[in-house]
């Protein structure tokens, strides 16, 4: 039984990486411009460096790998084909996946896997090249095991909130918009161009209080080994704010069941 | 084709784009707050990095300022402008271009400048106030490099 489960969210896994084949210059465009982000950032701190070898609390290794570890994250973190659900519930196409016999957080959460599979190993792939190619002196992870559980965490929240964003669709066809201000919001609280404790301390503070930082800046900080005592109330707020996005999302899915009707499709 | 009827038919297609994006009233306000916040972000991040240091790569905060506002124009008015390519995949995808195809004009003006983006438009305005402002504090600037600008 357990195998039949298995093989079942492996096809759906397996499936979606053989969608990328079907539009390939599609995928190489889109990883270029990834690209070109994280060599625009890159070479920004790396000019700010060259005449200062450190930057608030920041040594110039330390910076330099956090904006390449953070950039390689995101990949993984970010990755999502939950998107794509706003569209079925207003065209009505999700009746096809509640009606097939499999559970619909796995199905998208298979789905999602598989997206940040093909793009974190195409990131890694990028990152050691410019790594090589411009001699970018990297420092050694620190905390490799509470990495690895902030890290799930963050996927965990990242995966919740993209669904909720989708889970709009059941009110609304406006759903575009509010995904682009996620975006524009996840792109700078939660430290992609900069590690946020670089901020002054109010602001730092209040942003602690959002789920933002918990995606990917916070597992980072941890990799680069800048953390010098033990981070109990972050540890502790990444969990709460993941099962506080979990209890949203079910209460969205439930509630938007509820609401939403079809025909055949 | 004559460039009145270039015109004519290109006003017609803003005003067309002009009903359907204030139709979607809620998407209004969340894209300005989204294209608000972006610029702000950014902004912000600029006057971090210049809060622990003054040049970068013999740039100060005032030249930075502009060059990324200028960026932001720039960028600006190419996706007011342009904004229906963002929607040429879809058409191919689903075959609605066939009916672009049809009409007796030329194919881009429907698919390229086949109506203005008026939430782009509105933003102009600050990003070109705030050019001159910033501009101003250059103590190089000249008539003749402003002009070149």
């Amino acid at each position: 039984m357990l195998k039949y489960v298995m093989r079942k969210y492996l096809t759906v896994f397996t499936t979606t990486v053989k969608e990328y084949a079907a539009y390939r210059l599609n995928f190489l465009l889109w990883r270029f411009r990834a690209v070109l982000n994280l060599i625009v950032i890159f070479f920004l701190w790396n000019a700010v460096l060259e005449k200062q070898n450190t930057f608030g609390n920041y040594g110039k290794e330390s910076l330099l790998t956090y904006i390449i570890l953070v950039n390689l994250i995101i990949n993984f973190v970010l990755g999502t084909r939950t998107a794509e659900i706003a569209g079925e519930i207003n065209n009505g196409d999700i009746i096809n996946i509640l009606l097939k016999p499999v559970s619909f957080f796995k199905f998208y959460w298979m789905r999602d896997l598989a997206d940040k599979a093909v793009n974190i190993f195409f990131a890694i792939l990028e990152v050691a090249l410019l790594v090589y190619f411009f001699k970018i002196p990297l420092i050694t992870p620190h905390n490799i095991l509470l990495f690895i559980v902030l890290f799930i965490v963050g996927t965990l929240i990242s995966f919740f909130i993209n669904l909720m964003l989708s889970f709009i669709a059941f009110w609304t066809t406006e759903v575009w918009a509010p995904r682009f201000v996620f975006f524009m919001v996840v792109s700078f609280l939660s430290g992609s161009f900069f590690p946020l404790d670089l901020l002054p301390k109010p602001v730092y503070y209040a942003m602690l209080a959002t789920p933002f930082p918990y995606l990917y800046y916070l597992p980072t900080k941890i990799l680069v080994g800048q953390t010098d005592k033990i981070i109990y109330f972050e540890v502790l707020m990444a969990f709460v704010w993941l099962l506080l996005a979990w209890l949203l999302t079910r209460l969205m899915w439930n509630k938007g069941n509820r609401n939403f009707s079809f025909w055949g499709r | 084709m004559d460039i009145k009827k270039t015109l004519r038919l290109f006003t017609l297609y803003s005003r067309l784009s002009f009903r359907t994006i204030f139709q979607a009233r809620t998407g209004i306000f969340f894209f300005m707050l989204g294209k608000a916040m972006r610029f702000l972000f950014l902004f912000l991040f600029i006057f971090l990095v210049f809060s622990r240091t003054r040049i970068i790569k013999s740039y100060d905060l005032n030249q930075v300022i502009v060059f990324f506002l200028t960026y932001t124009l720039i960028d600006n008015l190419s996706q007011m402008l342009f904004r229906e390519v963002y929607r040429f995949r879809p058409l191919v995808l689903s075959g609605a271009l066939d009916l672009i195809l049809l009409k007796p004009h030329h194919p881009f003006l429907r698919i390229l400048i086949g109506g203005i983006d008026f939430l782009d438009m509105l933003l102009i305005v600050p990003y070109a106030a705030l050019i001159i402002i910033f501009a101003c504090r250059l103590p190089q600037i000249s008539l003749t490099g402003f002009f070149i600008f």
